[in-house]
């Protein structure tokens, strides 16, 4: 028989409009915590975190690149029907980059970090992770931060801070971060700063 | 609501149920909704049906040759509605029905999908053909035929002119 | 809410690109994203930017206050609180302080911003340089290289002609000691209340086709000179309706013999000062 995909939002406009408001805020308060409410039948190996913010935001003008643990047919499938988002074997060309903590770390500055002219045009990091905790682990600091706040994102090893630190010289140039859970979001953009 | 995406495929078996579906959503597209509605009344066994993609109104980018000659190019763009939804076949898989409609209605593009994942299975297919499909198509032609007659007999033909075609 | 309309209008299509801009808008503060500005049904310079950014942020729970020079009952403000009351079918409010999102033409409301509230500004030229550069290559060039010596020029031309800094409103920033950014024209006497607030500010621009963004606790610094450092407008009375005396106030004419009286410009703040004395 013919391949059924799974449902999208049970509410497009109002589950995409709430999906969304978590990312802005988490974006605009770097390292605190917002809830994603919006629970769509994403297939289990994307989660409904991941799959909340892709219908939210993914269409036919963000070219995707999934990791090897994301890239199975029933997400393929799934993406494609609900977002037409073309998927790119080629990690440079998204706009949009998914994969778990515990993938395989591509170096960050091969993926897209925009030009000088349009800084925009970068990609962004949604990564998925078991668990995110405030007050604890990463001090942050930056615009959107009062003073300092503090996030503990579960399985993202110093290897990865650091490269992320390599690419802070290149500003306005740089990699936005979406971490996500199955119902929780926090962002950094490449203005926070990151201290161990 | 630019969607590049076929979805999943009507059957399995080539392009000859293709053409037989684009014909049926063609069909159905077009039929107004009010009799959509009635023949879904009329249904005795109502099946199950999840929605995939519920209704949503957007918008698709219309090209066309305005004269009627040259390359085609961007009209404009028209509102429509579109609904995606597995019907239960009762035999405990399902398939999927899509429908695309003009204009914002869309409890028009439910049907449309709803009627579209029915004449995939054989017990409703033939009983719909018969009480829906055809009678739409004929209904649908002769209202064609009658405007395409209204025009034509409104034509001039100057003596002193020549038609650009 | 009324069959036929898109929640909030725009198609959700319409709104995800918009989004996408807000978020790198938000995580480059400062920068002007461009993006696919669509037609609204009200003529450039009536706020499409403004809409289409509060459109694409605006939920069922939010509730909304519209401002035109701070004035919650002049003709653009109360026409764009009705096409969201009409659309979105969201609940709206005159209150500074109880408002999710407030959209401004012009002003920053007097009553302090609080944390997760988002201000929508209105802006007609997002490019502060383009007096300066006419050429769009230029300016993205300049802003590249934070190249923005021009404006110090610019600044210093005012103080050789009139002896200081005459530039009143629009009044250049720094953005996280980066990006020079237009503040859209709001007074110049609103410009400290942009630097380090804790609301969300979101800027569109319809017709130019831009949005840019100032998160929460960032740096926004007037530019100024040493010698001549930033300052804001006084008044030498208080408003003439509620006695502030640190208020923006408007000059109004009230005879045909040049009678003139100060008032606030923010019409919720003088309204609920008046309230508070009686």
């Amino acid at each position: 028989m013919s391949f059924v995909p799974a449902a999208g939002f049970a509410d497009p406009v109002t589950d995409a409009n709430a999906s969304f408001r978590a990312v802005l805020n988490a974006m605009a308060h770097p390292g605190r915590l917002f809830s994603i409410t919006a629970q769509p039948p994403a297939p289990p190996v994307l989660g409904c975190g991941l799959g909340s913010i892709l219908l939210a935001l993914a269409d036919r003008d963000t070219p995707l690149w999934l990791s090897e643990t994301i890239a199975v047919p029933e997400v393929a499938g799934w993406i494609g029907f609900h977002t037409g988002a073309q998927l790119v074997g080629d990690h440079r060309m998204a706009s949009f980059v998914l994969f778990h903590a515990q993938d395989r770390l591509l170096p960050l500055d091969d993926f897209s970090l925009g030009s000088p002219e349009y800084p925009d045009r970068s990609a962004t990091l949604l990564i998925g992770v078991e668990r995110l905790q405030e007050g604890k682990g990463l001090t942050l600091s930056g615009p959107g931060i009062e003073s300092t706040n503090r996030l503990d994102i579960d399985g993202i090893g110093p290897e990865f801070w650091q490269a992320r630190a390599n690419l802070a010289p290149l500003y306005p140039l740089g990699l936005d971060l979406i971490f996500c859970t199955q119902n929780q979001v926090a962002a950094l953009p490449r203005t926070t700063v990151v201290e161990a | 609501m630019r969607d590049g995406t076929n979805g999943p495929q009507a059957g399995s078996s080539g392009p000859s149920s293709n053409a037989a579906r684009a014909r049926w959503l063609a069909i159905l597209a077009q039929a107004p909704k009010q009799v959509l509605k009635e023949a879904w009344g009329r249904l005795e066994a109502k099946p199950d049906y999840r929605l995939i993609r519920a209704p949503e109104t957007g918008l698709a980018l219309v090209r066309g040759r305005i004269g009627g000659v040259g390359q085609r190019f961007n009209i404009g763009e028209m509102s429509l509605c579109r609904c995606s939804l597995a019907v239960d076949d009762g035999q405990g898989g399902e398939v999927a029905g899509h429908g695309y409609v003009a204009g914002c209605d869309q409890d028009h593009a439910l049907y449309v999908a709803l009627f579209d994942g029915l004449m995939q299975l054989p017990p409703h297919g033939a009983r719909l053909e018969s009480d829906l499909i055809a009678p739409q198509e004929k209904t649908q032609a002769d209202a064609k035929r009658q405007s395409v007659e209204t025009a034509q007999a409104s034509r001039v033909e100057f003596f002193t002119m020549v038609r650009g075609e | 809410m009324p069959e036929g309309y898109n929640f909030a209008y725009l198609d959700e299509q319409t709104k995800r690109m918009i989004r996408r801009a807000l978020l790198k808008a938000v995580a480059i503060p400062g920068y002007q994203v461009p993006f696919a500005s669509r037609e609204m049904p009200l003529p450039y310079g009536w706020g499409t930017g403004g809409i289409q950014v509060t459109a694409s942020v605006i939920g069922p729970g939010d509730i909304l206050k519209v401002i035109d020079q701070g004035s919650d009952d002049t003709t653009n403000a109360v026409s764009i609180r009705r096409f969201f009351s009409k659309t979105a079918g969201v609940a709206t409010t005159e209150r500074t302080i109880d408002a999710t999102i407030i959209q401004t033409r012009h002003r920053i409301p007097e009553h302090p911003l609080h944390e997760g509230q988002i201000l929508v500004y209105q802006v007609p030229i997002p490019e502060p340089l383009r007096w300066m550069e006419p050429r769009e290559t230029e300016t993205r060039k300049m802003h590249a290289l934070a190249d923005y010596g021009v404006m110090h020029v610019k600044l210093y031309e005012d103080i050789a002609r009139f002896g200081c800094i005459a530039t009143s409103y629009n009044y250049p920033v720094l953005v996280h000691h980066r990006y020079v950014m237009a503040p859209s024209p709001i007074p110049k006497f609103d410009n400290p209340k942009m630097d380090r607030m804790p609301a969300l500010q979101l800027f569109g621009a319809g017709r130019e086709k831009r949005i840019y963004a100032v998160p929460p606790y960032t740096s926004v610094k007037s530019l100024d000179f040493e010698d001549y450092p930033f300052e804001i407008q006084r008044w030498d009375q208080p408003c003439a309706l509620c006695g502030a005396a640190d208020t923006y106030l408007d000059e109004v004419i009230t005879d045909d013999v040049g009678t003139r009286l100060y008032v606030c410009s923010d019409s919720d703040a003088c309204q609920e000062r008046q309230k508070g004395a009686a």
